[in-house]
């Protein structure tokens, strides 16, 4: 009884099923559409072809996006980790004045619309004169991917026995080397996750980058933004196919490692 | 917060030795470079567009500082802004509608699931939510759009004629793909609740002669409540705002706010008038979190406060 | 002079107190356990020597040292932790050799050492597991072990045993005094467990609220408790209310309705209320009519080595404690009679000072 009460009946499995459909169909139509054929958009009924990928390679702006994306993902994940663990700490283990105000402003970037981030950077960045700089890329992306690490690596500092670190110090460590050796390796798989959902945040940001970026300094999102705004061909959807396999392997990885659903969920 | 120590130690009535003054300096020494950072990059930001939401433009000398209220009283009194307003909430509303009406049950069945079929269809579920949302409204472009699946589809059964049928540029394109977007976020949300759920308070229902369905209104909903409520406010507040969904499928001829802002910003070049646009959009957007967030846990407090 | 002095330690949260002027002397390689109810100040009071908490007033003075205000990680304190506080991502020679690199005791010395003590808590063998592949009672050891390589010439105990189950922690605490005794360190436990304390102490401090109740050696606090908190936590007991009297003999004794009691070893006192504490272990079972009282079983209990009985009688309920010498006891319902040996009798002050007597 206990055990079939717990059972999906087939009305539950057939709205599963169609909901799997829903999910997933757009992204199969796009990888059947990037092997078509023809030249025009069209689904690959007469064999298939690679030849919207091989136009990719003659497309060294769609390349050079790319390696702009991902320099950026890792520059601001990393800087934005960098950022987030002290103040996790202080967060989690001190009570001090402003700690609450501290608290709402690191993530208060979930819950300003990127497009208005984004025309705030746009007004910002020009007024000081580093409009379109990577480095006001990495600025702007900092700002909206700090939330999802400092939530993460708050998560696993509030879940860590805290005796650990003082025992480290009653046997003599000092507060750093506590921390190096004891919290640090403990905290760390937050830390990683953190990063990880960082860094394909910030991968995929359009919304705010779309203002930020430059001709000279743009993303892959942006660059496929304006792509669509001019024409729709199959090279969207070989370069999106390319996209969908890179991040569903990394998605593996990052589920294998943490929990998709932990990362997602900002809890430890 | 179980640590509170350190805390205690700076509370102000502890001995003013040194080393507990020294300890008062820490967490602002550990805040200060991410709250610098914050400040500069969030709130300079925020404060300039502010400003420059009340700095006066002209189609031929550009933006002026002098400072007028006439972006605001466009946005709030003129009919043309007050269309799209409503449209892009009634579309939010709709959305997340739909959001709930699947996402809650899908979370449910995924979490009834056995062994490897849980996490399989958790991943994929979950998993477009990192792949880009360029490249995911692509696809429905490719499905919806003029000659695409869903019009050969029609075709073939004869309900739409030879010219095609094309659910881009609609309300209906725009929210079927917005819910594709932002339902995990639903899934996410309940999934969380479900993981504090005991499932055997439902075998506990039937124990005392609830019938299934009535164990899952009775029973299970109200546990996993919470989670539905702030998974819709989340989805709400995002579809509020979004822009890449709206702007590829919606177009110019269907414009939301986030639309409009990025139209006046890079085509009209009227960055005051977007700037106000913005300003309300996020007053609009912080009124609505808080005070949903605010009711949801008056509502909430004494029976499923977090523990 | 003693080794380690607590002089009037006080810690206030905010408005609450949770230690008030505590004062304790410890002698080179004693013994002592700190026992009271949970939320009674012990793990302050713990956290307080070791540094974590920075008392609010009072000093802390070790071999003529005044250690108040030295950074925890430059005491060189052992401390066993409640939880363990194993470094989960370490294996156990490296828990306990973390101690060592600390001193930059150079590698050999150190492995040295570390097979050493690890012989001593018995886990030789398993110096290249992880915390989480032991058991319980082999992560307790190895947290001893790691709290005792350093030699730390004071060991801080928070609750060592209370993670384990009863078997286990009746082994653990033979085997723990047992290596304590061997390498002679002075030892300051916390527990809440009375059993625990009594059994392992030379002496014991018997907190309530923040306020030492007894210091004494576990016999005397058991036997002679200062006050009504210390004679019901330690251990069980039967309280009567009743009055100062004297008897025809012009002796105090002590009257309940019509019956009086005689008392020994007590001096003239006023007439007056007074309360007095009984042993079960000494109320005795007669037959009806033969006892100083006479009763009926209200309940029994068997507990292996001894019988636990509840009688009506009509100074009230009492509580009797009968070694199990084979035949069945009495039955529910059967009528007894009780006594007791004047002795037996604990005249009890209402006053919270705790005892100066029982210092050794
Ligand atoms: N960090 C703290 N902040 C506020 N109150 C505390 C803190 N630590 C302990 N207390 C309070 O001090 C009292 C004593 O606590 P504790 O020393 O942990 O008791 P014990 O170890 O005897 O159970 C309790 O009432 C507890 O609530
Ligand atoms: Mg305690």
């Amino acid at each position: 009884m206990s055990v079939d009460s717990r059972r999906n009946g087939r009305a539950a499995l057939a709205f599963h099923t169609l909901f799997m459909i829903f999910l997933l169909a757009p992204l199969v139509v796009v990888i059947l559409v990037a092997f078509t054929p023809e030249g025009y958009l069209s689904y690959p009924t007469h064999g298939f072809s690679l030849r919207w990928f091989r136009e990719i390679l003659a497309r060294p702006d769609f390349i050079k996006a790319f390696y702009q994306s991902l320099n950026l993902g890792l520059v601001s994940a990393t800087l934005a980790t960098v950022l987030s663990i002290p103040a996790a700490l202080a967060l989690a283990r001190f009570r001090f004045t402003g700690r609450e105000f501290l608290n709402g402003l690191f993530l208060s970037p979930l819950m300003i619309p990127h497009i208005v981030l984004g025309v705030a950077f746009l007004r910002f960045f020009s007024q000081i004169g580093i409009g379109g700089t990577f480095a006001s890329l990495v600025f702007a992306h900092v700002v909206i991917i700090m939330p999802y690490t400092l939530r993460l690596v708050l998560a696993a500092v509030m879940g860590l026995d805290r005796e650990t670190e003082r025992a480290a110090i009653s046997l003599g460590a000092s507060p750093w080397t506590g921390f190096r050796r004891i919290t640090l390796p403990q905290i760390l798989p937050g830390v990683a996750g953190g990063w990880m959902l960082a860094f394909i945040t910030s991968f995929d940001e359009l919304t705010m980058t779309v203002f930020v970026a430059s001709p000279g300094n743009t993303t892959l999102p942006v660059k496929m933004y304006n792509y669509i705004e001019q024409t729709i061909d199959p090279l969207l959807a070989s370069v999106s196919t390319v996209i969908i396999v890179l991040t569903v392997a990394f998605m593996l990885v990052l589920d294998r490692f943490y929990g998709l659903d932990r990362v997602l969920s900002g809890k430890g | 917060m179980s640590e509170m120590t350190l805390e205690s130690r700076m509370a102000g009535r502890s001995r003013p030795s040194v080393r507990s003054r020294s300890l008062a300096w820490i967490p602002f020494w550990l805040t200060g470079p991410a709250a610098v950072f914050f400040l500069v990059l969030l709130g300079m930001p925020l404060l300039m567009t502010l400003v420059l939401s009340f700095y006066t433009f002209d189609y031929t000398a550009g933006i002026s500082e002098t400072l007028t209220l006439s972006n605001y009283t466009d946005v709030l009194f003129d009919g043309y802004f007050h269309e799209i307003f409503l449209r892009t909430y009634e579309i939010s509303l709709i959305t997340t509608l739909c959001c709930v009406v699947l996402g809650a049950p899908e979370a449910y069945i995924i979490y009834r699931m056995r062994r490897p079929w849980r996490s399989i269809c958790l991943l994929i579920t979950l998993g477009p939510l990192l792949i880009s949302v360029v490249v995911r409204t692509l696809g429905w472009v490719l499905l919806i759009g003029g000659n695409g699946l869903l019009s050969q589809f029609m075709q073939a059964l004869g309900l739409a004629g030879t010219r095609g049928f094309s659910l881009m540029y609609t309300q209906t394109g725009v929210v079927i793909a917005m819910v594709h977007v932002l339902v995990p976020f639903m899934v996410i949300s309940v999934w969380a609740s479900l993981r504090k759920v005991d499932l055997s308070t439902g075998d506990a229902a039937l124990s005392l002669g609830a019938k299934p369905f009535t164990v899952l209104r009775r029973v299970i909903f109200p546990q996993v409540l919470p989670g539905v409520l702030s998974g819709s406010l989340i989805i709400f507040a995002l579809t509020a705002s979004y822009f890449a969904t709206p702007s590829i499928i919606g177009g110019r001829r269907l414009k939301v706010v986030a639309t409009s802002v990025y139209d006046e910003y890079l085509s009209t070049m009227n960055w005051p008038l977007g700037a106000s646009i913005s300003i309300v959009l996020l007053v609009l957007n912080v009124v609505i979190v808080m005070s949903y967030s605010r009711w949801v846990e008056r509502r909430f407090r004494r029976t499923l406060g977090e523990g | 002079m003693s080794f380690l002095t607590l002089e009037s330690l006080t810690k206030h949260y905010g408005d609450t107190a949770a230690v008030k002027g505590l004062d304790l002397s410890i002698e080179q390689g004693e013994f002592v356990s700190l026992l009271g109810p949970s939320g009674c100040g012990k793990t302050t009071t713990l956290q307080m020597i070791a540094g974590f908490v920075t008392p609010t007033a009072g000093r802390l003075v070790m071999d003529g040292r005044d250690m108040t205000d030295l950074a925890p990680n430059a005491r060189g304190f052992g401390i066993v932790f409640q939880s363990y506080a194993l470094f989960p991502h370490m294996t156990i020679s490296e828990n306990v050799g973390f101690g060592l690199e600390m001193r930059k005791i150079a590698a050999h010395e150190r492995t040295r050492r570390i097979r050493q003590v690890l012989e001593l808590v018995r886990l030789d063998h398993l110096n290249d597991r992880y915390p989480r592949e032991l058991s319980g009672g082999q992560r307790q050891r190895v947290a001893l072990a790691r709290a005792l390589v350093i030699e730390p010439p004071l060991l801080l105990l928070d609750e060592p045993l209370s993670n384990l189950d009863a078997k286990l922690r009746e082994d653990m605490q033979l085997e723990l005094r047992n290596i304590q005794r061997n390498v002679g360190t002075t030892t300051l436990m916390v527990t809440h467990d009375q059993g625990e304390a009594l059994s392992m102490s030379d002496r014991v401090v018997v907190m309530d609220q923040g306020c030492v109740k007894q210091i004494a050696e576990p016999f005397r606090a058991y036997e002679e408790p200062a006050d009504i908190f210390v004679s019901t936590f330690v251990g069980k007991t039967n309280l009567l209310d009743g009055r100062m009297a004297s008897n025809d003999a012009g002796l105090p004794c002590f009257e309940m309705g019509r019956q009086r009691f005689e008392l020994a070893g007590i001096g003239m006192m006023e007439d007056g209320p007074v309360r007095v504490s009984i042993r079960p272990e000494r109320v005795e079972m007669t037959p009806w009519q033969q006892g100083l009282v006479d009763g009926r079983v209200k309940t029994r209990q068997f507990a292996g080595d001894h019988w636990l009985y509840q009688i009506e009688t009509s100074v009230g309920l009492l509580l009797a404690n009968c070694p199990n010498c084979g035949p069945a006891g009495f039955d529910i319902g059967d009528e007894v009679g009780v006594r007791w040996t004047p002795d037996s009798v604990r005249l009890l002050r209402e006053s919270p000072t705790p005892a100066a007597g029982g210092m050794s």
